[in-house]
């Protein structure tokens, strides 16, 4: 090596790797992070979410399509678990949750993967239910962690009545208020989320983060 | 409102996969669970009753009155076939639980091309279409249906795998391909044997909003082309569906030498008409989770006339959703794209 690489330099290079998709360099690049003792927190944000950031921008400008962004995730997910179990936790700040998941009947999860993985990347706190999630999952799961929002996807039009489901429970459930309620997929829009009473829906997953933001902006 | 009806329904679709006017625009709605609530079933019910999926088709088109009936219970079947365990719930069609292909080293060598009349449920679906075609055959289309390659690869290997292998995999990934064609192959031939008057290959899995048109080129393309070929040297009719945003591969969709290509409504039919509507008949695009699902007659009636303005003329045109009409359709919504097409659809 040539002497002690600049912290910024490293963390252009996750985020590099991340957009390229390169798995080797961002293992690479994550233990030169811990053998010189940077914080890794910063290396994931600076440096991995930066990366993600480029990635969801290519996505959405049609650069990018799923096999690219699955990529991306994957090396992102290698460095990422190399650089976890060195974050110093700070206990006093609270992550905003997130409960994500695909609807009951529904078995299509690349949409919602990649939205977890984009508001991953952003530092929220993901409560990931999996595909083909129950309706009552998703107002448990929001109940049981605090969440703030809840994130649906469907793929098919056929499973997108249980969006409304989930909404009438929650209503039911009297938790309507307590959290905000975002939709997507395929073969939803913006005129279907208003028409079962969710709060907003999102084109697709690099639309995410700026939706979450919005909807938990206090 | 309309004059009488000059031809089957049989003869009116073929006229216009020929690219001719038929008497009308042909309306095919792509009802399957719609029809299995129709007729009062649960799903999986039909899933090992034939007879009640026949049922349920003849129920809902005596009723309706569309243009095709849809041997549609073919639900990744050749995946199943192939070693992928599906999950059936009660009320809605199956899906892949568990993919066939886990290590692609070790279990590609192990996967064998299924037998159509022997194995996993492939002989009981092509009873639906034999029966079908008994009950209506010369006057109504029998439609089969067979998932494209590039689909049945996804079922039986995980679609978001199959996507990563894309970049990580791509030789074993085309083994895979090589061998999901020969099955779709083989099995179409047994779907047209059987009594099909047309085959359904769809693709939802090669859309712009999965895959680049390059991946798409390099991976569907060649394979789908192989697998739609051999089942028009059968002298079948193929439609090729792909929902979602297809406008930067329409061409190369009709390059595969389908005789129809049906659209959702990310794509506008103006377009589609214009670009390959002199080469491929265009079908589509009704939007079933919005407008079918949740609107009324009327608006149906009104999307479905502002259909056939941008597509009918000069023929090869059939009014179609632009994907599966959900179970909970209203009957009205059906029944309003049927008069649509003859209040607006006549040909003069």
């Amino acid at each position: 090596m040539f002497g002690i690489p600049e912290k910024t330099e490293i963390f252009e290079k996750l985020a590099k790797c991340v957009v390229d998709g390169d798995e080797d360099g961002a293992k690479q690049w994550a233990e030169e992070v811990i053998k010189n003792n940077f914080d890794a927190y910063e290396a994931i944000m600076q440096g991995l979410a930066v990366g993600m950031n480029t990635v969801s921008g290519l996505y959405e400008k049609g650069e990018y399509y799923v096999p690219e962004v699955l990529l991306s995730a994957s090396a992102m997910n290698i460095a990422v678990d190399i650089l976890k179990p060195h974050i110093k936790i700070d206990k006093s700040a609270k992550p905003i949750s997130v409960v994500l998941g695909v609807v009951e009947g529904d078995i299509h999860d690349i949409g919602k993967n990649l939205v977890k993985i984009m508001l991953d990347a952003a530092g929220f706190k993901i409560i990931d239910l999996g595909k083909d999630v129950p309706v009552a999952e998703f107002v448990k799961a929001a109940k049981e962690n605090g969440a703030e929002v809840i994130g649906m996807s469907a793929l098919m039009t056929t499973t997108m009545p249980s969006m409304k489901k989930v909404v009438d429970q929650l209503v039911a459930a009297n938790y309507r208020s307590k959290v905000k309620i975002m939709i997507g997929g395929a073969p939803t829009t913006m005129e279907y989320a208003e028409s079962i009473g969710a709060d907003t829906w999102g084109k697709d997953a690099s639309s995410a983060v700026g939706i979450v933001k919005n909807l938990t902006a206090r | 409102m309309s004059q009488r009806e000059e031809m089957t329904p049989y003869e009116r679709l073929m006229t216009a996969f020929e690219l001719k006017k038929p008497d009308r625009v042909p309306v095919t709605p792509f009802v399957r669970e719609w029809c299995v609530r129709q007729a009062g079933y649960k799903f999986s019910e039909v899933m090992t009753n034939v007879e009640k999926y026949v049922y349920s088709q003849l129920y809902s088109i005596r009723k309706y009155g569309y243009d095709m009936v849809l041997d549609l219970l073919a639900v990744h079947a050749e995946s199943e076939a192939m070693g992928s365990v599906l999950k059936i719930p009660n009320d809605s069609p199956p899906s892949v639980d568990i993919p066939a292909v886990n290590d692609l080293a070790k279990d590609i060598p192990k996967l064998r091309i299924p037998h159509p009349r022997r194995d996993g449920r492939l002989p009981l679906i092509l009873k639906g279409t034999a029966r079908l075609k008994e009950a209506v055959g010369g006057v109504i289309p029998v439609m089969g249906y067979v998932q494209a390659c590039w689909r049945h690869t996804c079922m039986m290997r995980g679609t978001e795998r199959a996507l990563l292998d894309m970049k990580k995999n791509p030789e074993a990934l085309k083994e895979l391909l090589d061998i999901a064609t020969e099955s779709c192959i083989i099995y179409g031939e047994a779907v047209v044997e059987a009594g099909a008057d047309l085959i359904w290959v769809s693709d939802p899995t090669s859309s712009g909003d999965m895959i680049s048109r390059k991946a798409f080129e390099e991976f569907v393309y060649p394979f789908l082309r192989r697998q739609i070929k051999s089942y028009k040297r059968m002298g079948t009719k193929v439609f090729l569906h792909i929902c979602g945003n297809v406008n930067d591969r329409l061409e190369a969709m009709a390059n595969t030498g389908a005789d129809a290509i049906s659209v959702d409504e990310k794509v506008d039919l103006a377009r589609a008409k214009s670009l390959i509507g002199n080469r491929v008949c265009i079908m589509g695009n009704i939007s079933p989770g919005v407008t079918l699902l949740q609107k009324t007659p009327k608006d149906v009636e009104e999307e479905s006339r502002i259909a056939m303005e941008k597509a009918m003329a000069g023929g090869g045109f059939v009014l179609a959703p632009g994907c599966i009409v959900p179970a909970a359709v209203p009957g009205e919504n059906i029944a309003a794209m049927v008069d649509a097409v003859k209040k607006y659809g006549v040909y003069q």
